[in-house]
């Protein structure tokens, strides 16, 4: 369903993305793990078009991230964490229907899923408050459903938790098993590692832009002999500094 | 290739170029 080949992002003198190959199977949820700058947002940027690599490339769902990157936005839903870059002056609705409408549906369509998304998340209070007026969770929550608005196979999602209180990251958490369970892959980047122990099939380590480690938690844990993902992260970066 | 073709094309671009826009502000970077 996406797989990396020798992707590599240089800003001037520096390799912020070194040479990363490896690929997640489809209805996946694959975790990226690594230190503030080690080349996790970058990668994700790359994979949703935003930036294009120095060298190596990327094809997701059959599509090439340098030759086709239309065709990768069209199957990519994406949200980072942080700014969610909602229209503050838009209601809920009318910021989830622009980006309906970005990816080319009607409005019948935009209609449907919008009742739909708005129901299994809980939006109906606030779905016409604009949405400078909302709560940080309330902002998640809505941005989550304008990333998912045209329902895209793949999901990149940068750190959706940060920032969120204990209910706001459980419906963060919730929504990202549930899309799991309707088949989507999911691709995502968290410091939380209690999360990233839930929710991912596989993990991958990043350490100054390079793959430092890759396979299933418990795999992982057999290959470093701890039960502490905290303690192999640790050992995997730490012993590289 | 006639003016309802070039409108229709027209379109396809203008969207993939605003969504491209507010992707840019999602992911906090403005190259595209």
């Amino acid at each position: 369903m996406l797989e990396l080949k020798n992707l590599t992002k240089k800003f001037g003198e520096v390799t912020a993305v070194d040479n990363l190959t490896f690929s997640i199977e489809k209805g996946e949820i694959f975790g990226l793990l690594g230190e503030n700058g080690a080349g996790k947002t970058t990668t994700l940027r790359m994979l949703a078009t935003m930036l294009r690599p120095t060298s190596g490339t990327a094809v997701l769902g059959g599509m090439d991230i340098v030759k086709d990157p239309e065709g990768v936005r069209s199957k990519v839903g994406i949200l980072f964490g942080g700014e969610s870059g909602l229209y503050d002056r838009l209601t809920v609705a009318e910021n989830i229907q622009y980006f309906g409408e970005l990816n080319d549906m009607s409005m019948s369509d935009i209609k449907h899923r919008t009742k739909l998304l708005a129901d299994s998340f809980d939006m109906n209070d606030f779905l016409d408050k604009r949405a400078g007026k909302l709560s940080k969770g309330m902002r998640q929550k809505a941005a989550f459903a304008r990333a998912i608005i045209h329902n895209p196979d793949i999901l990149l999602l940068d750190e959706p938790s940060s920032g969120l209180d204990v209910s706001a990251m459980r419906s963060v958490q919730d929504f990202i098993m549930q899309q799991k369970a309707e088949g989507k892959t999911i691709i995502f980047s968290s410091h939380t590692m209690s999360e990233v122990e839930k929710l991912c099939d596989r993990i991958a380590v990043i350490h100054k832009g390079k793959l430092v480690a890759i396979g299933g938690l418990e795999e992982l844990r057999k290959r470093y002999n701890t039960d502490n993902l905290e303690e192999l992260f640790m050992e995997l970066v730490g012993e590289k500094k | 290739m006639n003016l309802k073709h070039i409108m229709i094309v027209f379109k396809k671009e203008v969207r993939d170029i605003l969504r491209c826009y507010c992707y840019s502000i999602m992911s906090s970077n403005r190259y595209c």
